[in-house]
This record gives structure tokens, sequence and C-alpha cells, in this order.
């Protein structure tokens, strides 16, 4: 059989991933020699690459940036990696992580409270879920703090006394993030903006959506350095105001 | 893209940078198509979501072996998560070799003219040219790329010859370009 009509015929096939790995290093072997194979590779390859196109267009939920973000910064923990990363800790706590907390005790109590009563209250199944995230948020914190991260907390204004919010940025002073959790999810056509302000004047740290209740990561595109107030407010969307229009929910004081 | 934003090359340039608002503007640019590839090929959306999450940092681990002579950045990532689909296909069927995850995410994606062609092609453009397609040369294409079938399960799978089935790919390959040139021509036209 001749090699090459052979290896030819594989030209379709491996542009679609249809080879199984030792025919894939079979025709790759077979490349590096033919001119005429390589040529039709990449004469055909910019045809796969927009077969993805015909997809029906679907979205994922917020939460995938998230986990990203969050590995991401637990890579930044690594001494190997070149990441400037706050170490945080690697993906959102597992659904078991948590028992591991300080609030463990409580959780797994109000748990038990409620399979006695042979009902579920979906009022309390949020309290228990509420408990967690908040868990999970201190967790984050905590990790971040254990790492060397500066971490100045946000308070809550009374609009919204269930939020916990802070600015965590690391030790080496590259790459800044406001971490947040127990928000009201986003109204429709609006967005949460953070804001740094110096001397009295805001500047936009980000804009960004919200739901649910389990801490969120935002990367803030500004260092914190001669800010003096973080502030966080609810704005049109989706990319927010010039300056603050709407309810403050969050304020607080920068380190110096 | 207006003339102040960042190319996808520029965004793979920064993330190799380690900026990681970089990556951030790279994923909400992409996201959906990453996701509505993931989710067509596993028709789950947990493990679409995993597929997707898993693609962008391997973007981030791997954006120093991204080369913009070879290809677009759109197209290295898609290959990314195509290749990270095929996988999770394959563990699934647990009787083929998985794809090494590294193979193939080199390949270019044609020359500079049809990086042209292909930046302006719309979802119905491709639509239309696979149903323009014989049905033998669109079911290989699709059971391959969507499903992730070899080219010897497809053969098993439609009682045809191996050859055929390699020669359909090709074949369908070949016709489908000509088909979204055809395309690229009626845009210009207009």
């Amino acid at each position: 059989m001749n090699d090459h009509n052979y290896q030819q015929d594989l030209v379709g096939a491996y542009l679609l991933d249809a080879l199984d790995l030792r025919e894939r290093d079979d025709f790759e072997s077979h490349l590096e020699h033919c001119a005429e194979c390589r040529a039709e590779v990449r004469d055909l390859s910019g045809v796969v690459s927009v077969l993805p196109l015909a997809c029906e267009p679907a979205a994922p939920s917020e939460m995938v940036l998230d986990r990203i973000l969050q590995t991401l910064a637990a890579e930044g923990s690594d001494s190997r990696s070149r990441s400037h990363l706050v170490p945080l800790p690697g993906g959102a706590p597992k659904a078991r992580s948590w028992l591991r907390g300080p609030g463990a005790a409580l959780v797994a109590a109000a748990a038990v409270l409620v399979a006695g009563l042979g009902t579920w209250d979906v009022k309390l199944q949020q309290k228990v879920n509420d408990q967690q995230h908040s868990i999970a948020f201190q967790q984050t914190i905590n990790s971040a703090l254990a790492h060397g991260a500066h971490v100045v907390p946000i308070p809550a204004t009374n609009r919204v006394s269930t939020a916990s919010a802070a600015i965590v940025q690391n030790s080496a002073g590259h790459g800044t993030y406001f971490v947040v959790q127990g928000l009201p999810s986003t109204p429709a056509n609006k967005v949460y903006q953070l804001w740094f302000v110096r001397g009295g004047t805001p500047s936009s740290a980000g804009t960004f959506r919200y739901s649910g209740s389990q801490p969120k990561i935002v990367v803030v595109p500004l260092r914190t350095n001669g800010f003096t107030v973080a502030a966080l407010t609810i704005e049109p969307g989706p990319k927010g105001s010039q300056v603050p229009t709407g309810q403050k929910l969050l304020n607080g004081k920068l380190s110096a | 893209m207006s003339i102040d934003q960042p190319t996808d090359e520029q965004l793979v340039v920064e993330i190799q940078r380690r900026h990681v608002q970089a990556l951030e503007t790279f994923y909400d640019r992409h996201r959906v198509l990453a996701y509505s590839l993931a989710m067509r090929m596993l028709s789950n959306p947990g493990d679409a979501e995993e597929v997707v999450q898993e693609s962008f940092v391997n973007v981030w681990r791997s954006s120093g072996t991204y080369r913009a002579d070879r290809s677009g950045a759109r197209s290295w990532l898609l290959s990314i998560v195509h290749h990270r689909a095929i996988d999770k296909l394959r563990s699934r069927q647990s009787r083929v070799q998985p794809v090494s995850l590294e193979a193939g995410m080199d390949v270019p994606d044609g020359s500079d003219v049809w990086r042209e062609v292909s930046e302006n092609l719309t979802g119905e453009d491709v639509q239309r040219a696979l149903c323009q397609l014989p049905a033998e040369q669109r079911e290989a294409i699709e059971l391959a790329y969507f499903k992730g079938y070899t080219h010897t399960q497809i053969a098993e799978l439609t009682e045809v010859p191996l050859g055929t089935v390699k020669g359909r790919m090709r074949m369908g390959l070949h016709k489908l370009k000509s088909l979204l040139e055809g395309t690229r021509s009626e845009l210009v036209m207009d």
C-alpha cells in the first residue's frame, strides 16, 4: 500500500478528530515529511474552525467564570507559577468541604431538625444555604490572609445587611479582587458598580451582575493605592455610570 | 468590534503576560460559542460548563504555546474546547483511547484569506452550507465532529466501508469550503 495515498485519505478524519491516538501520531509523522498533505490540512483546517458556528447559541451560568478565576487564584500559590494572582483556595468549596468549617455543627443541627419534622421547610433550606455560603466567603478571606494578602472589609449599609464584602490585594501588589457574598440578585437592566474614591472623586473599579448567594470574585482593574474609600452602588446596565447615581450598598475605608 | 477594543490575538498576548482581566474579556467574548459547542457535543449542561471552565483554564496555562501566525485565537480556543469535549465523550464510551489533549491544538486554521472569510461568517451561513452537502458527507462530518466518533466507529454505525467514510469526510470538507467561500463572495457583492 502506498503510504502517502493511505495517509492522504485520512486528512478529513484527522481534521475532524476522528482518528485514534496511534493513527493520529502516524499521520502527524507523515505530515512532517509531506508538503502536499500539509497543504491540504492547512487548506481545510479553517473550515473545521467554523463548524462551531452551526451550534444553537447557549450561554453558561455566571458560576463558570467564578470557578475559572478561583482556579487561577489557587494556582498563584504554586511557587513554580509565574502568576501574580492572590492565592485564594482552589475552586468554590465543594458540597462537603464546608462541613469542616466552624459552622458545620450549626448547619448539621439544622438538617437534623428539619428531617425530624418530616417536612422540608423551604425557608429553612434557604437559611441553611445562606449559612453555607457565608462560611464559604469567610473561608475564602481566611485563606487569602493566610497567604499574606492584604484584605480590607467593605461593610454593608443598612440596605443590604446580609452582604459581606472585601477588597483583596496580594502581597506583591499585583492583582486586586473584590470578593462579595449575599447581595440581592441584580435586577434586570441594572449592574453593581464598584467605586474607589480619592479626594471626593470616584473612579469606577468595574461592574458586575450577581445572583444566588455564593461568594463572587470580581477582578478589579485598579490598585487601591491612593484611594481612601471603596463603595458599591447599583447603576443602569449594562455599562454602569460615569459617576455614582444609584443607592449605596457597601461603603468602607481603604487603607492609606 | 470598535477600534478601541483589543483583538483576540492581543488579548492572548496579555494573557501570556498574566493579566487576568484579559482572560476575563476573552471569556466574555467567546463564552457563548464555547459553551454552545460543548452543549452540542455533550448534551449535558454540567458537563458542558466543566469543559468550558477547563478550556479557559487551559488557555491561561498554555497561552505561551499559542502562535498567531498559525491560527486565530478564537479557532485555537475552540480547538481546545473540542478536544476536551471529545475526551469526555470518549471516556463515557470507554471503548476508545482518549485523544491526547495536546494533539491537534497546533493545527493552522487556514490561509489569511480564509481567516477573513471565516470572520464574517454567521451561524446561518455554516448551517446552510452543511445542509447543502450530500447527506452522507454531512452525516460523516457531524458524527465525527459533534458526536466524537472515530472513522472506524462511523463505518460500523453506518455500515459502510471504512475507506468510504474517510472519503466522505475529506470530500465533505472540500465541498463545505467551496460553499462557504461562495457565501463570502455573495457578501462582498452585496
